[in-house]
């Protein structure tokens, strides 16, 4: 009887602790894959548009792509395919004279995988 | 529509007429016998080994008995429930694993942070869920150890003292013997 119960007792406290954790947190790819654009600088001149922006690391990136917001929050956006690219000049952009637009940029990879958007710059357009 | 609810309800009746009549046949007495005296230490420590409190209950240590299965249950109940929980929470980590890496291809800084963030949140809640199932776990083995010791060791398969309440005036368990059935039975008397 005393084998019985220790055998139960032991199946129990063995069922009890072997209830693991093994979940565990993936690899995390999005941070420090792709660099966030920096001093995004647009202008405004006689129909052209004209943004630069600048970059700490160009690795794994395979464009840019540029985002022009309106007033009312509709946003279009400009992909520019050359990862060496610093510079984007439009002189087609559907855009509103004495309307502000806020302009971003950020990377783009081989996969589409678009990296942290850059601190929005305000372009006024005369 | 209404000759079929008239079936129902003749059938009902007639069901009703066939039964009563077996039932009268087999008095309470010979369908539901509870043993009116204790049972043996061995049995007592065999129904401890079935679960916790039982052979306690069934010796005359009531209160003794009583909280045992009352703590068996809890912990048993609640370390269920937090393994239930682990399962669904771990299903949904896997789910939102898959959105994430999915969100590689094609998807965009932003929303991999979101879902980063909600993956941090569902391991904190699945870690929660381990810790309570393992505790609630170890808890219910500590209770079903003690239960043993007590039925074991200490007096827990003895008759109890007369200054505790005895079975057969308030609560009582048993093997029920009947024609056709056989099992345990626990009676309690107001």
């Amino acid at each position: 009887m005393a084998k019985i119960e220790g055998l139960l007792l032991g199946v129990l406290l063995v069922s009890a602790l072997s209830c693991s954790n093994d979940v565990e947190m993936p690899n995390t790819y999005h941070l420090n894959y792709l660099a966030q654009p920096t001093d995004v600088e647009a202008s405004a001149d006689g129909g052209v548009v004209r943004v630069s922006w600048q970059i700490a690391s160009a690795e794994h990136v395979a464009g840019f792509v540029v985002s022009f917001t309106d007033p009312v929050g509709k946003e279009e956006t400009r992909p520019v395919a050359d990862p060496a690219a610093r510079s984007y000049e439009n002189a087609s952009l559907n855009i509103e004279s004495g309307s502000v637009y806020l302009v971003q940029v950020w990377t783009v990879d081989q996969l589409d995988f678009f990296g942290p958007r850059s601190v929005a710059d305000s372009l006024f357009v005369p | 529509m209404c000759m079929r609810w008239v079936m129902v309800v003749l059938s009902g009746m007639l069901l009703l007429a066939v039964c009563q009549p077996l039932q009268a046949q087999e008095p309470a007495a010979k369908r539901f016998t509870v043993r009116g005296h204790f049972v043996s230490r061995s049995q007592a420590i065999a129904l401890s080994t079935v679960f916790p409190g039982l052979g306690q209950l069934a010796t005359g240590h009531r209160y003794r008995g009583t909280a045992l299965v009352a703590a068996e249950v809890g912990c048993l109940v609640v370390w269920l429930t937090a393994h239930e929980d682990y399962n669904t929470q771990s299903t949904q980590f896997d789910i939102e694993v898959e959105r994430y890496f999915s969100l590689r291809d094609g998807g965009s800084f932003e929303a991999a942070k979101e879902s980063w963030k909600r993956l941090s949140d569902k391991k904190d809640s699945l870690d929660r869920s381990h810790l309570l199932r393992q505790v609630f776990g170890v808890m219910a083995v500590a209770v079903y150890g003690y239960n043993l010791l007590d039925a074991l060791v200490f007096d827990g398969s003895e008759p109890s003292e007369p200054s505790e309440p005895v079975a057969e005036k308030s609560f009582s368990i048993g093997p029920m013997g009947g024609r056709d059935v056989t099992g345990l039975a626990l009676v309690a008397r107001f």
